[in-house]
């Protein structure tokens, strides 16, 4: 089969499937690193929470208007404006912007601090017991981390029964 | 409206790009996390560079795993054998799997040891790391680097590969 020539489709999908895979593709490693780090390194998780709402503002957060305008692109070249999958894809990517600025990054940086205040109080050498008030806001950045990583996986099956094979 | 077919094909793709973004997106991160915890806590970086390893060993081993069989199925459906593309991903699926466990896992445990001996030998509130520690790191930022870059040019040749 001949090798196929590279349009401006091609880019904006190699822009828009490169975008996802570097900016969303974090979110599915959350649940590991938080339950890793809170049995071996409780200390450790102020840090992990700055890195966390870092990531999201500087990376996550201007890939979603990336992933929009590259979808947006491709739709219109191909003129699947009046697909489904385009509207929920739009949709979904949309949703994961409002709720990393509504609640994400402001969750996480409280988190920060509620970790450092908890780790502070506690005697040296003693174990470490985090607050009620933690835990709440954890679980909160756990629910939402969750059904947002499952709307991109369910937008990706979407999309791959979408292509055309 | 769903048009296509949904047939093994499909799913065994759709998991195959699901499993690549569940596996490798997380690695995009460590350039942030480790520049963010020199700079703010490298009392931290022992605990990170245990994550780091974790996130290796239970998480991008066995997605690696998913891939390739996924990436066999996919192929061998679609009568790709011999097709650029097919070769290149099996070849980076099998080297990133190779250097993940030969060199970045071991590198990842021996720096988390490395950092905990120069903290516990730094004195209270100033931080001191070897630059043996210091080599080390570094020549893990480079090869994770290099290996999400290889990710990076894989998930684009098969993106313009199966789109024709």
């Amino acid at each position: 089969m001949p090798a196929p020539a590279v349009t401006s489709f091609h880019i904006a999908l190699a822009i828009h499937v490169a975008t996802i895979v570097m900016t969303f593709g974090a979110i599915f490693a959350r649940p590991l690193v938080f339950a890793v780090a809170s049995r071996q390194d409780p200390r450790s998780l102020p840090i992990l929470h700055r890195i966390e709402y870092t990531f999201e503002r500087y990376v996550m957060f201007p890939g979603v208007l990336v992933v929009i305008l590259s979808g947006s692109y491709m739709a219109a070249k191909g003129s699947h404006w009046d697909a489904i999958y385009v509207w929920w894809g739009i949709g979904v990517v949309a949703l994961l912007g409002v709720a990393l600025a509504v609640v994400m990054i402001p969750t996480a940086r409280r988190a920060e601090a509620v970790a450092q205040r908890d780790l502070h109080s506690a005697p040296t050498g003693a174990v470490l017991g985090l607050s009620g008030e933690y835990r709440a806001l954890t679980r909160r950045l756990g629910v939402v981390s969750s059904v947002l990583g499952l709307l991109l996986l369910i937008t990706m099956l979407f999309m791959g029964l979408e292509k055309p094979y | 409206m769903l048009t296509a077919t949904v047939n093994t094909y499909y799913v065994v793709k759709s998991i195959h790009n699901m499993t690549v973004l569940i596996t490798f997106g997380v690695a995009f991160i460590y350039p942030i996390a480790f520049a963010i915890a020199f700079r703010n806590d490298p009392r931290s970086l022992p605990a990170l560079h245990r994550l780091e390893s974790a996130i290796e060993r239970k998480l991008i081993i066995p997605g690696l795993l998913v891939v390739i069989l996924t990436g066999i199925d996919i192929t061998s459906i679609a009568h790709h054998w011999g097709q650029f593309f097919v070769l290149w991903g099996f070849s980076a699926a099998v080297l990133i799997g190779v250097l993940v466990i030969a060199v970045m896992i071991p590198s990842a445990e021996r720096a988390a040891a490395l950092a905990e001996r120069d903290l516990a030998a730094s004195a209270v509130g100033a931080v001191s790391l070897s630059g043996e520690y210091r080599a080390l790191a570094r020549r893990l930022l480079v090869l994770g680097t290099l290996l999400s870059g290889l990710v990076l040019i894989t998930v684009l040749l098969m993106a313009v590969g199966f789109n024709p």
